[in-house]
């Protein structure tokens, strides 16, 4: 009967020789009795636990014994094994007293290290939150968002008609099944509290089952309850229930949803969240959620309205999967598209949710990489700076017998040390840089809710410090192999031999290149982000409060009054109304045929306006009106169309006057400017204006232009409204300066860190040069003092220095600026009016750095030129 | 007596243990009377690692015993007290006798220091 081998070989590596064997038996023959006694698990769970308690008094006679035998610690040549390890037990023990003898040095590099690692070790932390991490529900890599491919009108991911679901659920045979659903506003009321706009997600009986989630209290919904006629029932998000419900037990309980009852049925967990990924802005998740209560088959078709969820079957991979869709789509092109190039797009779940800030995530992940192995390449100049400076100590303990390896395994010993150290202070910092992220991070940023720093971060951060350890350790050892003992004793403390210093300035030639592309990087996102802060969007965003209420009784009407009461507040200046603000992203689409080319269609925006939303806004009326009150039901239908579609309609005509549309045509009134609805950078589609008398909507966005600050109306936007219907909820209410920082906030993000991480570069790059060069003035103390008492003069000295300083830097500049122009390739769909090779940011990088390698230069120069040649000369 | 012959607790329970064992004091014996008698768990490695420290204060001795006489039969290492060592002893408990002296309640006992 054999005890555990893993615990009897770990102790058999820390029990000192002379008991080895004797301990080991006795602990064997123990081990049988008890087998015997006690049966063979808990006797192996006592010689468990007998191996780890004597692991710390084995370990601490043993140390103790080497500490008294001199002998055998002189003796050195390790053999493998057991001594193996507390030779190096000693040496680790020997590093930890060399930094603590040099608290400088100790405190640069783990400093620098440190910080290296808890950047890393962070942003690492958010890319495996949202990248890596597989989603909370069961085998999620089998689930994939299916879209509707419409390529022939620009739309390759448009959301699924309803009634293609049935046909998608009755074509497969390699996939579980599909979930469709939508999300939208409503009201929560009737509970005796304030009311309440919630976001439903409505879906299908079968969400939950495809996702593998229970509910936390009571149950999810069952098969057959998303039919015409089915009972009213709804499921809660958490923090629904938490925030609006205070955790009381509501099963069984009517709550109202836009004035219908429905019946809780059930509690999602706290951790539960589902993103339904808008084709067009950042995935929204759900408060509470409903199922459906239609047979989708029976709608009629021409809305792409849903988002299909479907889950693939045990054993079906992607390919296969994407094989049948097409066939299905295939199927639909012929019988429904009119062979138009109709087709079905999956896209993994995942990878749909995260694919608008993938790249971003990787870029910064790089970025920071690069600030590592800056960090790392400044601590290896200083360990060799220090290796040199140490010669003499490692002469001597060769010339006491220590072996080459013996001396080898100091120098990795001290490296590893540094590098668990840096990792342990590193993973400290890293937990608060974790939430600095989630702080700095765009409050849009899928899965933030699930950032942390986990356990494959901790890895990281462990693997990182020992990996930096062991190089930088290494890089040491190229000058002992040409190490000659009598060399060593007689050059110690004189030394200026070429070859280490070579391995040092080319260190810092490549931090200097690394930097160069940080702070080129930096400058372009920095310019992009300028860029965009001032681009025209096509409207006058300060000043501007905006809010959106729904479903006013009676629509216009209402709409009416609340304008004309709130125009009539003090500050306002005017109001206006709209379907969909700019920058908002939650526009309509509908194509129109082009007037010459009938087959050709344009896809649309289209939104209603009320009177006074374009002055409001300050989107300019370049031709005709804007709408008025009397354009209602009774008079000619008109609309009003923005500069691109007059442009794209009637090429080089006038569009007033002209009519739109064939059964009911409408007459053009109006011409006005472009507004970006979805971002910035986007160039998206003609927009179409539909005066709201005329065809009224129900979910409307507010605008109202204040003379002084706009955030201070919202409380009188707030009176106003419950005067005229206690029951209408006011929500997102927001300054238009708001939400269009807030559409920059990932580019904020993503530039914000990279100009952190290339002045971290730059400041280390500044730092090795500099540690570098004071490190080379110190070496070449006495041949500077030579070269003045044989008549060099101190300008002579300082240029000396300056150049040797400097052929480091220009060389690094030189490939960083290769490395720049290769970066901005790779950056370039990041970029935002400024070309990949800008020569500003380039330049700019460029500039900075050489500004600060050389006054980091400076000082080492300065010193040795105002050296005493009398004194240089006595000092050895 | 100098500060290094004072005995710390855990060498004074060892060196009971191999004055009360006598010719039968090796780890596995040694191990389960201290662990016995005090009801506290004890580990091999801390029995042996003290054994050791004894030894080179000279207050222990160890002799190998002859493979025992089985197929692969092992040596043992039985421990005894040598002379300095039985004298420590008697002399660290008459002291621990002498400071019990009139105390009623001492739950816990100093002994020196553990060098």
């Amino acid at each position: 009967m054999r005890p555990p081998q893993f615990c009897r070989w770990m102790l058999k590596q820390t029990c000192c020789l002379h008991d080895r064997d004797y301990l080991l038996a006795d602990l064997e023959e123990e081990f049988a009795q008890r087998v015997h006694a006690d049966g063979r698990a808990r006797a192996a769970r006592w010689y468990r636990s007998q191996a780890l308690r004597s692991l710390w008094p084995c370990l601490k006679r043993r140390l103790q014994l080497r500490r008294t035998d001199l002998q055998a610690s002189r003796r050195g040549r390790p053999r493998f094994g057991g001594i193996m390890l507390t030779a190096f037990l000693s040496d680790v023990r020997l590093a930890l007293r060399n930094l603590k003898r040099y608290p400088g040095f100790a405190a640069a590099v783990l400093l620098t290290l440190s910080l290296g690692i808890a950047a890393n070790a962070s942003v690492f932390s958010v890319v495996h939150s949202v990248l890596l991490r597989p989603l909370p529900y069961r085998a999620p890599e089998q689930l994939v968002f299916v879209w509707d491919g419409l390529d022939w009108i620009g739309v390759p991911r448009a959301w699924v008609m309803p009634s293609e679901v049935q046909t998608l659920r009755e074509g497969t045979s390699l996939f579980e099944g599909f979930a469709a659903l939508q999300t939208g506003g409503v009201r929560l009321t009737g509970d005796g509290q304030e009311p309440q706009r919630v976001t439903v997600g409505v879906t299908s009986d079968n969400l939950f089952d495809l996702l593998g989630v229970e509910a936390h209290i009571g149950r999810t919904f069952q098969s057959g309850e998303d039919r015409p006629g089915a009972e009213n029932l709804v499921v809660l998000q958490y923090s629904l229930w938490q925030s609006r419900y205070g955790g009381a037990d509501m099963l069984g309980q009517p709550i109202d949803i836009d004035g219908e009852s429905y019946t809780v049925i059930g509690v999602l967990p706290s951790d539960f969240r589902f993103l339904v990924h808008s084709s067009l802005g950042a995935p929204s998740g759900a408060d509470l959620w409903v199922t459906h209560q239609r047979d989708l088959s029976q709608v009629p078709r021409g809305n792409h309205n849903m988002a299909v969820l479907g889950r693939m079957k045990d054993g079906v991979t992607l390919a296969q999967a994407r094989e049948e869709l097409r066939a299905l789509g295939r199927r639909a092109d012929e019988s429904y598209f009119g062979n138009q190039g109709f087709t079905y797009r999956a896209v993994p779940l995942h990878g749909d949710l995260v694919s608008g800030v993938r790249e971003s995530l990787w870029m910064l992940l790089a970025a920071v990489g690069f600030v590592l192995l800056i960090a790392a390449a400044n601590i290896a100049t200083l360990l060799l700076a220090r290796a040199q400076r140490r010669r003499r100590e490692f002469a001597v303990r060769q010339a006491l017998g220590a072996g080459r390896t013996r001396l080898l395994s100091q120098l990795l010993a001290e490296g590893l040390t540094l590098g668990l150290l840096g990792s342990v202070l590193g993973l400290l910092l890293a937990a608060a840089g974790v939430q600095l992220l989630v702080a700095l991070a765009p409050a849009d940023l899928p899965l933030r809710h699930s950032i942390s720093l986990d356990a494959p971060a901790g890895l990281l951060a462990l693997g990182l410090g020992l990996l930096t350890g062991l190089l930088c350790g290494l890089a040491a050892i190229p000058q002992w192999r040409s190490l000659q003992l009598v060399g060593g004793l007689s050059h110690a403390g004189r030394g200026s031999s070429a070859a280490p210093s070579r391995l040092r300035s080319l260190l810092v030639t490549a931090e200097v290149a690394l930097a160069v592309m940080l702070l080129a990087g930096a400058g372009l996102l920095l310019r992009s982000f300028q860029a965009l802060s001032v681009a025209d969007a096509g409207f006058r965003p300060a000043g501007i409060l905006t809010f959106s209420i729904e479903r006013p009784q009676p629509e216009h009407e209402f709409m009416r009054r609340l304008l004309e009461r709130l125009q009539a507040l003090p500050q306002v200046e005017s109001a206006g109304a709209v379907e969909s603000l700019p920058l908002r992203a939650n526009a309509n689409q509908t194509s129109v045929a082009s007037t010459d080319r009938p087959e050709e269609r344009i896809l649309i925006d289209i939104m209603r306006a009320a009177p006074g939303y374009f002055r409001t806004l300050g989107i300019e009326v370049l031709r005709g009106r804007d709408f008025t009150w009397r354009d209602d039901a009774e008079a000619a239908p008109v609309v009003i169309v923005d500069e691109s579609l007059a442009s794209r309609l009637w090429p080089g005509q006038d569009a007033l006057g002209k009519t739109l549309g064939s059964d009911n045509p409408a007459r053009v009134v109006g011409v006005v400017r472009h507004a970006r609805l979805y971002s910035l950078d986007r160039d998206d589609r003609p927009q179409l204006y539909l005066p709201l008398a005329q065809r009224p909507e129900e979910n409307m966005q507010v605008a109202l232009r204040s003379a002084g600050d706009p955030a201070l109306l919202s409380d009188s936007v707030r009176a106003i409204v419950s005067q005229m219907d206690a029951s209408q909820p006011v929500h997102s209410v927001a300054t238009m300066r708001s939400v269009l920082e807030r559409s920059l906030s990932e580019r904020r993000f993503a530039a914000t860190l990279l100009s952190a991480f290339a002045l971290a570069a730059l400041a280390l790059a500044a730092l090795g040069i500099y540690g570098v060069l004071s490190f080379l003035v110190g070496q070449r103390t006495r041949e500077i003092g030579l070269r003045m008492a044989l008549g060099s003069r101190r300008q002579g000295v300082l240029a000396l220095i300056l150049r040797q300083g400097l052929s480091m830097t220009v060389l690094g500049l030189v490939l960083g600026i290769v490395g720049s122009l290769l970066l901005g390739r790779l950056l370039a769909s990041h970029l935002y009016q400024v070309s990949p090779a800008d020569p500003w940011s380039i330049g700019a990088g460029t500039l900075l750095l050489l500004v600060v390698a050389a006054s980091a230069c400076l000082f080492p120069a300065l010193r040795a030129a105002s050296l005493n040649p009398v004194l240089a000369l006595r000092r050895e | 007596m100098s500060k290094g012959k004072y005995l710390a607790e855990f060498e004074i329970y060892i060196m009971l243990a191999l004055a009360r064992l006598e010719d039968e004091a090796y780890g596995v014996s040694i191990r389960q009377e201290i662990e016995e008698r005090t009801g506290r768990p004890v580990s091999i490695g801390a029995v042996y690692a003290t054994l050791g420290r004894l030894e080179d204060k000279g207050m222990v001795r160890h002799r190998v015993s002859d493979p025992l006489p089985v197929q692969g039969g092992r040596s043992r290492k039985y421990f005894d007290l040598t002379a300095p060592g039985r004298e420590a002893l008697r002399h660290s408990t008459e002291m621990l006798g002498r400071m019990m002296q009139g105390v009623d309640l001492a739950p816990r006992v100093e002994l020196g220091e553990e060098s």
